[in-house]
């Protein structure tokens, strides 16, 4: 039998429940029609699975809780309380200094109990202590994406620079409520700034495949692939995804480098066909599980038929692009690349009122996901002079395809073995916030440096990602060194999850 | 006098605009926690001065109070306040909860709770007294 209570005796299970992370003890608290109102959501939220959601999600993100009734008013059917709630973001990196990032605000609580169920619940706080004012400054070097007035009304607080475009990272939403939007429902990237070199003409393929590492002698129009391109000493330059959307056109759509620089002083001065140059083509991202729902609403059912790392021209609510099967996230995802920008805004905004349906939220990238799943970046290579079988990307590497750029160094390399290698690193304890790559060692004088760290939702630790002495093993233990002392890890295997 | 009764005493001087009327209700070392104004305020000073800066930047604001719970000690209330900005054009309504605490010199305290993020930029000039300000 389901159990009753007393607004009073609701009032103490909510807050005990919430101080012990107990999730499974809010689950007969609520009656089926309940309301849910608080300031940190964006409307009230009406039914009791969609609370214990919101519940569940709020419990993810945060650790140390403490909930300090101060005064309880409690009559037959109702109770107002007066307190102050404290805790610490879990997945938000401490401050420089080392103190964790808080979340502690006072509050008033007002529930109405019907028939021993809790109808209502509303809480009265402040939230502007808790959120940013206003985004990090800009300044105009460096080029705004089409989509910044989406990104500014979706509450953008942080950027990095990325291909000399402001890349919209951090919203006012914690990283478990981005976490379980990503991987629960689905996500909208601005990825503007991630480019494309475009190679046309009648050798663009041939080209392509001198300026990477991957054979494309079976590349068909509407394939993608994941590949590389290296520089003469085999040191990976960045990872792109090449699309190859119509004959004699390929995309190299790529992270934070001038590959189309790079690409157009190399086709000067060797004999190809093509030209080489960068469209204004600004992709967004629609990653999770209800990305296919959501596009099929909006393009049509032609979208399910699109096969992974496979591409097509369609029409997005009006507006000519490619769509793509690929993406960030480690699962089902899309990417969406309009022809022209002129029409920007229209598509962001079409693409936000189909999400809506399926609770879609405006965020950054996930770091948190790509690093479970082992989903890299070149920024994962910069400033390291890492070659592919060092970044784990061995299979990536054709050296029996003929003459490409970085080849004679990579078949050393293949030959001699690499000195290094990719590792994951399960973590002991808190992590600093990572402002540069920190030392790894072990107690046989074997090293590396960890360059991605991140909480891990799923497993509920922190990991990291490491270029490593390549004799480290899986269950070796090393020391993280940084800036607030040293931390204890184990090697493990990449992808975590 | 109740707790309650200094509750709608409180909203009904500060719904007629009556600065001197409204801080006689305090204590001389009470706090006033009113997120719009971004500070806590402590005594009748600057409680003075934080309901000055009030109606300085409104034409008009009401708060009305639909559901209360009290003891003899404390009482907290629940509603809304709808207020009509100098700068803006419109008139913003928001929910807000306020819990009240009195003594025999009158109000102890009296803390605001509403989301000020939405209304960021109510309080644009100075709000605390000086050493010299009058209540």
């Amino acid at each position: 039998m389901s159990k009753t209570y007393t607004p009073g005796q609701a009032l103490r299970t909510y807050c005990s429940a919430y101080e012990r992370r107990a999730e499974h003890e809010f689950s007969d608290l609520f009656a089926d029609n309940a309301i849910f109102d608080l300031p940190l959501h964006d409307g009230r939220i009406i039914g009791r699975q969609g609370i214990l959601d919101e519940i569940r999600t709020a419990l993810i993100g945060l650790k140390n809780i403490k909930v300090v009734l101060d005064h309880v008013l409690e009559s037959e059917s109702q109770a107002f309380a007066e307190g102050v709630f404290y805790a610490e973001h879990v997945g938000i990196p401490p401050h420089v200094d080392g103190t964790p990032m808080r979340v502690d605000f006072k509050f008033v609580a007002i529930l109405a109990v019907e028939h021993g169920k809790v109808v209502r619940w509303s809480e009265y706080f402040d939230t502007k202590p808790l959120k940013p004012r206003e985004r990090t400054h800009l300044y105009p070097i460096s080029r705004l994406s089409p989509y910044w007035d989406g990104t500014v009304a979706a509450g953008v607080s942080e950027f990095m620079v990325y291909n000399h475009m402001y890349f919209p990272l951090v919203y006012h939403h914690s990283p478990a409520e981005e976490y379980v939007a990503l991987t629960e429902r689905v996500c909208l990237w601005d990825v503007g700034c991630e480019r494309q070199t475009e190679l046309r003409g009648p050798d663009a393929v041939r080209f392509a495949d001198y300026l990477t590492t991957r054979s494309l002698a079976k590349l068909q129009v509407g394939d993608c692939k994941y590949t590389l391109a290296c520089d003469p000493q085999g040191e990976i330059i960045c990872d792109p995804v090449l699309l190859h959307p119509w004959q004699n056109v390929i995309w190299l759509s790529h992270g934070d480098a001038d590959l189309t620089l790079w690409a157009r002083g190399i086709a000067l001065h060797v004999g190809f066909d093509v030209e080489v140059c960068e469209p204004d083509v600004a992709p967004l991202q629609i990653q999770g599980p209800r990305s296919v729902h959501m596009l099929r609403d909006l393009v049509g059912p032609q979208v399910e038929g699109l096969g992974f790392y496979k591409c097509q021209p369609m029409r997005v609510a009006g507006i000519d692009a490619v769509i793509s099967r690929t993406g960030w996230s480690g699962g089902l995802g899309y990417e969406i690349f309009p022809l022209s920008s002129e029409r920007a805004m229209d598509l962001w905004n079409a693409l936000v009122e189909a999400g809506r349906p399926h609770g879609l939220m405006v965020t950054g990238p996930n770091v948190f996901r790509a690093i479970e799943k082992g989903v890299t970046d070149t920024a994962y290579y910069s400033n390291s002079g890492m070659n592919p079988y060092e970044a784990g990307h061995a299979r990536l590497v054709d050296l029996d395809k003929g003459d490409f750029i970085g080849r004679s160094a990579l078949s050393k390399i293949a030959s001699e073995g690499p000195s290094r290698s990719t590792i994951g690193l399960l973590v002991e304890g808190d992590l600093p916030l990572l402002e540069w790559y920190w030392p790894i060692t072990d107690d046989n004088g074997r090293s590396g440096e960890v360059r991605w760290a991140v909480h891990s939702f799923q497993r509920g630790q922190n990991i990291a990602i490491a270029v490593a002495d390549a004799a480290l093993q899986q269950g070796d233990k090393v020391y993280i060194h940084h800036s607030k002392g040293t931390s204890e890890a184990r090697v493990t295997t990449v992808p975590f999850a | 006098m109740k707790v309650r009764d200094h509750l709608n005493a409180y909203c009904r001087t500060f719904n007629e605009r009556m600065l001197e009327g409204a801080v006689a209700l305090f204590s001389e070392h009470a706090l006033f926690e009113m997120p719009l104004l971004g500070q806590r305020l402590f005594g009748t000073a600057e409680i003075s001065a934080g309901l000055r800066r009030i109606f300085e930047v409104t034409e008009r604001a009401e708060i009305r109070l639909t559901h209360f719970q009290e003891n003899d000690r404390v009482v907290i209330a629940e509603g809304s306040m709808t207020a009509k900005l100098q700068r803006d054009d419109g008139v913003v309504q928001f929910p807000l909860a306020i819990t009240l605490s009195a003594e025999d010199t009158g109000i102890s305290r009296l803390s605001i709770y509403l989301d000020a993020r939405p209304y960021r930029l109510w309080v644009d000039g100075p709000i605390f007294a000086t050493s010299t300000s009058s209540n």
